[in-house]
């Protein structure tokens, strides 16, 4: 045996793996590593049998397999282990059940500074939640890495918080219905006796809409709405609807998640603990040390989810993110005697301003953060992940020591940049790629670990992003952001203002109002329940994702019915608040003035939409094409000038909304069936607005719009 | 040879021996050629329901261990069904004509405590039948009358597990324990995946969809309200997801470009992928275009709910007795009952289907806080829509064709953390059948053996003991006399169900859960 492993080296030397492929042949082949290779990552095709590798360190066998079947069998025998990754410079023998090709991932950062206009707008739809076209045309020009330095740089407006916007967004209403009594942010006296009931959850959704539209901070907000995902609180609470009436509860935790998405982690998890939002959310306001006489003992619920789902996970992970196991069973981060001491930490706290344990819709301040009663905590030592919590400590002694604990975990980085990854470039990121991230989470360069700075960077500017080659970089876009992308593209503006019920229309302060929820189940701070919109492990069940082990998490919300209603949604935007649409059929208005204004009045809050788009140039583009007037007059008689003028259309669209990525094929069915958009002779700007509209639906719910990569 | 031997013969040759390629193992497809109706309806009381306060121990020695246990949040030992002022009218429990909560709400509710108007009615009393070991919370009246027609069981203490196990097992632990006890998403998984011991992706209803594929066409076997979840997907099928009406598409253009889109080369995986969801979506469209016209129209049934009014409209709490802080029922429970009850006569009469299989979530049962108040008027709700649902499966002649059934996340803990309880393990649920061979109206599955704290407590020295029981029937043993009811064979319940022969001493169906069916 020996003796084979000798020859073997030398061969290794001779060999060198391709850059980016690596072609094997059916059966037995000896191959050669000219980087490291994870295995369980690169090696997961469901072409390869099985990988033997000799340990000259501890002078045994190891082998891999992706199929169950065999590593079943594998772990039966005794003296065989279980490897995956192969170092640099070793050889191993491969076993291909066919002739295949692998694709091995790029590694290292990139320095690109030129972005087609395709790469500018997947590499934004990664890293901004608006596609504005300045930041296209700036990523254009001046690559990748200048733009993430500028967002990073750009300070976060106290002004435009979601707090401060609602507050001044409050005492612009409607005074009568709806009293504008929320306490300024400031106004400690008063900030108990806070709202008259007002579903604050809305008017926070639209302030995010305004944020997304208006502001140039995109990268901020990119990473306080995945933030949002990770550690999620929603006015949908299963433990009642308290957040729904306390949208101001809901407006301070997202400032929290924006003020400290460039920050360190560790101070984002401490402004979330001390955040009556959470607090409520995670039902540990009000919770009470262990009372004998009562038969109560602390609440376990925020001290298993922060272990759980904001911090660590619930299995050991290695530092690229894959599980470690032994004997092919995960390994527990931590026990429920861990949960049930570290419930201990979360006693005492309720919200500011209020009795504790006081019961209520309105009692308590929600723009503060929660408040200490020591005759409520439990004093006792706690012993968690292994650590000692000495007794005697103050509340905020212990949720600080609970917090070191959780950052010096191993299980941190890992854990917390897989999801960040996810949530930004790739549903499924190489172990490589988790690792660089996750070193950088453990040191930022200069010995600091959780900079969310440093994270961002890595995530956005990794080769494995940044790469077009590997076809497993994508993610599903959820449609909730595929609209924002939409919406921005088209140029979605506020119909000057707010009003609910009342006749009150401010030029001042205008607000968006796009309430997706009834739409296709999700809106920002809206999931059913701590655990986000979708399942994070969401595997489809088709057949190339289930032999890769591939996920597609935000593609458990691409229903059906959730696709057909949000075609059926923009069908209803792009026709009934569009200008075209407006001033050129609809015709009850001359001016976007006069329909503004009259739109808004006597009009309930929720049934309008209350922003418009223009489509202008979209139109003037199609006109011009046509060779026609604003009446599209000639869109009767001339079959040769319509296809013409769809072509020009198509084209246009495709450049514009996606940079030219739509293959001839999809462009060929577009402009064939576009072509039979008719019935409308005598009502030619109808026919227009038919096409136009039926052909912005059909590239927006496409895939080349739909998949991000 | 020795065994090991021979075993790394094996690997070394892995490629080349078919039994060992990765095996989606599909044998033998079912006959899926039923020659009458049935469905299933799966309702998921999401977030881990408190079945302990949902049934109450009525027997004197656990219910004094429940009280010590439960404390404030203990139902009374009050038997509301022997209660004089309590009379049967058309098999239902009113007071006087009225709902049983009338006496109790208050005079002047503002003037007050709210906290102790819903303490009083939520922990009331309960209804009892017999000896039986449980009752029944006096919130729900209109269960109790279904549970005494014998159309209704509770199924005591299940939950997940991977094969039968004790309290000693865990504690020199020899048990195989599901992953990640008491955590949401991981029991949540177990429940609907039926294979408590590592993560898979498929549920076991979408693996006998799997098992009966093709069925009902584009539609399919399973049917998801609002949201997809893992239970129903299998590894080749699908469930649809639906609402509260079918969604068509409005622009038809668009429609047909998604189906011409799909027509197209693959030129990537996840584009392959989405053009098979946006095809899936055409087709759906397509089925639904006529489908939902003839839809029954429960306001011309001569069933009505237990306060006269029409099957599945939502009664305000304060006309049924209410405190005023519960400002409304559950009303998505009672939509997607009616929708289902909808589906039902739509997929036997339009469609033809013969089998179909419906999975509700009803959420909110995480109650860790403000459980009176969350868990009476959940309670409520459920009382209420699961008798609507009956009585229009009755007045539509299917009430035996029907089998209706709870999961939950899990149980939750016997002591509380002040006014909420925390994540336990095993739990009850209930079934819900007309059929004769059915015959409900008893408690199934063993006797939870001890309400103390100690006793019930698994892992953790006593003083830390917070009562989380161990489940002494497992999801798959409960759910497959239901299954096989429903016409599952042999091949495709093993599909389902791989832990079910874990369970097993005599063949598959030795491991059944005894007296659900027969």
């Amino acid at each position: 045996m020996k003796k084979i492993v000798f020859i073997l080296f030398f061969w290794v030397v001779a060999t060198v793996l391709p850059a980016q492929t690596l072609t094997l042949q059916k059966g037995w082949q000896l191959v050669g590593a000219s980087n490291d290779i994870n295995l369980t990552q690169d090696f997961n095709d469901s072409c390869i049998d099985i990988v033997w590798s000799f340990d000259n360190k501890y002078k045994s066998w190891g082998a891999y397999s992706p199929k169950s079947a065999i590593v079943k069998i594998l772990g039966n025998i005794k003296g065989i282990h279980h490897i995956d990754t192969i170092k640099k410079g070793l050889g191993f023998w491969l076993k291909a059940s066919t002739n295949c090709t692998l694709t091995l991932y790029p590694e290292g950062l990139s320095d690109d500074t030129n972005a087609t206009r395709a790469q500018a707008i997947t590499f934004l739809k990664q890293a901004a939640i608006a596609l504005r076209e300045s930041d296209i045309e700036y990523v254009m020009r001046h690559g990748y890495a200048a733009w993430i330095e500028r967002q990073l740089n750009l300070p976060f407006d106290e002004n435009r918080s979601m707090l401060n916007l609602l507050y001044t967004t409050l005492h612009r209403l409607d005074a009568t219905r709806y009293t504008p009594q929320m306490a300024h942010p400031q106004d400690v006296a008063r900030c108990d006796k806070t709202p008259t009931p007002m579903k604050y959850r809305l008017i926070a959704n639209s302030l995010w809409w305004k944020r997304v539209f208006e502001d140039s901070d995109q990268l901020r907000q990119k990473v306080a709405y995945a933030l949002s995902q990770i550690i999620v609180v929603s006015a949908n609470s299963p433990a009642g609807n308290l957040l729904g009436w306390r949208g101001e509860g809901l407006a301070y935790y997202y400032d929290i998640l924006q003020k400290r998405a460039f920050g360190n982690y560790k101070d984002l998890l401490r402004d979330i603990t001390y955040s009556p939002a959470m607090a409520y959310y995670m039902t540990y306001i009000g919770s009470a040390k262990y009372d004998p006489k009562k038969g109560t003992s602390p609440d376990e619920n925020y001290a298993r989810e922060l272990m759980q789902l904001f911090s660590i996970g619930t299995s050991k992970l290695n530092i690229d993110g894959t599980v470690q196991r032994v004997n092919g069973r995960d390994i527990p981060t931590y026990t429920q005697k861990d949960v049930m001491n570290n419930a201990k930490i979360f006693t005492g706290w309720d919200a500011h301003s209020k009795r504790f344990g006081a019961t209520g819709t309105y009692s308590g301040c929600y723009l503060l953060p929660i408040a200490f009663h020591q005759a409520y905590h439990d004093y006792s030592a706690k012993e968690v992940l292994g650590h000692t919590i000495p007794a005697g400590q103050s509340g905020k002694e212990d949720i600080e020591s609970i917090l070191t604990i959780l950052m010096n975990n191993n299980n941190m980085a890992p854990y917390i940049c897989k999801k960040l990854i996810q949530r930004m470039t790739t549903s499924n990121p190489s172990a490589g790629y988790v690792k660089r991230v996750a070193s950088v989470f453990n040191d930022n360069g200069h010995g600091v670990k959780g900079d969310l700075k440093a994270v961002v960077k890595a995530i956005l500017l990794d080769k494995e992003a940044r790469s077009d080659a590997n076809p497993y970089r994508a993610r599903m876009d959820e449609l909730l952001t595929s609209l924002a992308h939409l919406f921005s593209t088209f140029n979605a503006k506020p119909m000057y203002g707010w009003s609910l019920y009342g006749n009150q229309v401010s030029k001042t302060n205008p607000l968006y109002w796009i309430y997706t929820g009834g739409v296709f189940d999700q809106a920002v701070m809206g999931a059913p329940d701590v655990f986000n919109f979708y399942d994070a492990n969401y595997a489809p069940n088709d057949p190339a994702f289930v032999s890769k082990k591939l996920i597609a998490p935000e593609l458990q919300l691409h229903t059906s019915r959730n696709l057909i209603r949000y075609a059926n949604f923009l069908q209803k935007v792009f026709t009934k608040y569009e200008k075209f649409s407006i001033l050129h059929i609809d015709k009850r208005y001359t001016n976007m003035d006069d329909f503004i204004t009259n739109e808004l009045q006597g009009k309930s809050h929720s049934s309008q939409i209350w922003t418009y788009f223009d489509l202008s140039d979209v139109y003037e583009t199609f006109q011009k094409a046509l060779g026609t007037d604003a009446s599209f007059a000639n869109l009767k008689n001339h079959p040769q000038e319509l296809k013409r003028g769809i072509t020009t259309l198509v084209e246009y669209l495709d450049n514009k909304m996606l940079g030219k990525r739509l293959p001839d094929d999809y462009k060929k069915v577009l402009i064939q069936e576009l072509q039979k958009v008719g019935g409308y002779d005598k009502k030619l700007p109808k026919r227009a607005r038919n096409i136009v509209v039926s052909a912005i639906i059909a590239i927006a719910t496409s895939p080349y719009y739909m998949i991000i990569r | 040879m020795t065994r090991r031997e021979f075993l790394q013969k094996s690997i070394i040759s892995a490629a080349s021996v078919p039994f060992l390629s990765v095996a989606t193992a599909d044998t033998l497809l079912a006959s899926t050629d039923f020659d009458d109706y049935k469905a299933l309806v799966i309702v998921q009381l999401d977030g881990g329901n408190d079945a302990f306060n949902t049934f109450i121990p009525t027997d004197a020695t656990h219910y004094k261990s429940y009280v010590n246990a439960r404390k404030r949040l203990a139902v009374a030992n009050v038997n509301l069904a022997k209660d004089p002022a309590y009379t049967k009218v058309d098999g239902y429990y009113v007071a006087q004509g009225k709902n049983p909560y009338e006496a109790s709400a208050p005079a002047n509710p503002s003037e007050t405590d709210p906290q102790n108007d819903i303490e009083a009615v939520y922990r009331k009393g309960m209804y009892t039948f017999g000896k039986d070991s449980l009752g029944i919370n006096g919130v729900m009246p209109e269960f109790a009358a279904l549970y005494e027609k014998k159309v209704l069981s509770i199924v005591s203490n299940v939950g997940t597990l991977v094969e039968p196990t004790t309290k000693s097992a865990i504690q020199n632990k020899s048990a195989l324990l599901p992953l990640f006890l008491f955590a949401h998403d991981h029991q949540r998984r177990a429940v609907q995946t039926a294979y408590a011991q590592a993560r898979i992706s498929t549920g076991w209803l979408g693996r006998v969809a799997d098992s009966w594929s093709p069925i009902n066409g584009a539609i399919g076997l399973n049917i998801s309200f609002f949201r997809p979840s893992t239970i129903v997907k299998g590894e080749e099928t699908s469930p649809l997801i639906f609402g509260t009406a079918p969604d068509v598409y409005n622009n038809a253009i668009v429609a047909q470009i998604i189906e011409k889109f799909a027509q197209t080369p693959d030129h990537n995986i996840f584009e392959a992928l989405y053009k098979r969801v946006g095809l899936k979506a055409k087709e759906i469209s397509d089925a639904f275009k006529e489908a939902w016209k003839n839809s029954v129209d429960f306001s011309t049934f001569s069933a009505k709910n237990s306060y006269g009014g029409d099957l599945f409209s939502v009664p305000n709490p304060q006309d049924i007795g209410l405190p005023l802080t519960v400002s409304k029922l559950n009303s998505s429970i009672f939509k997607k009952l009616q929708t289902t009850a909808k589906f039902i006569q739509i997929g036997k009469d339009h469609f033809s289907f013969r089998r179909q299989v419906f999975y509700i979530t009803m959420g909110g049962y995480d109650f860790h806080s403000a459980q009176p108040m969350d868990h009476l008027q959940r309670l409520r709700s459920l009382s209420l829509a699961l008798s609507d649902f009956y009585k229009a499966l009755e007045e539509m002649g299917l009430e035996d064709k029907v089998v209706l059934a709870t999961t939950s996340d899990f149980g939750r803990t016997l002591l509380s953390n002040g006014d909420g309880t925390d994540h336990g393990w095993g739990s009850h649920q209930f079934i819900l059948c007309g059929d004769k061979r059915f015959n409900g109206g008893k408690i199934v599955g063993k006797e939870i053996a001890s309400y103390e704290l100690e006793a019930s407590e698994n892992f953790y020295p006593s003083k830390n003991c917070k009562g989380r029981l161990i489940p002494t029937t497992s999801i798959e043993q409960m759910f497959a006399p239901i299954l096989d009811w429903f016409g599952v064979d042999e091949t495709a319940m093993a599909r389902a169900f791989p832990n079910l022969s874990n369970f097993a001493t005599n063949g598959y169906r030795s491991a059944f859960l005894q007296g659900v069916f027969g």
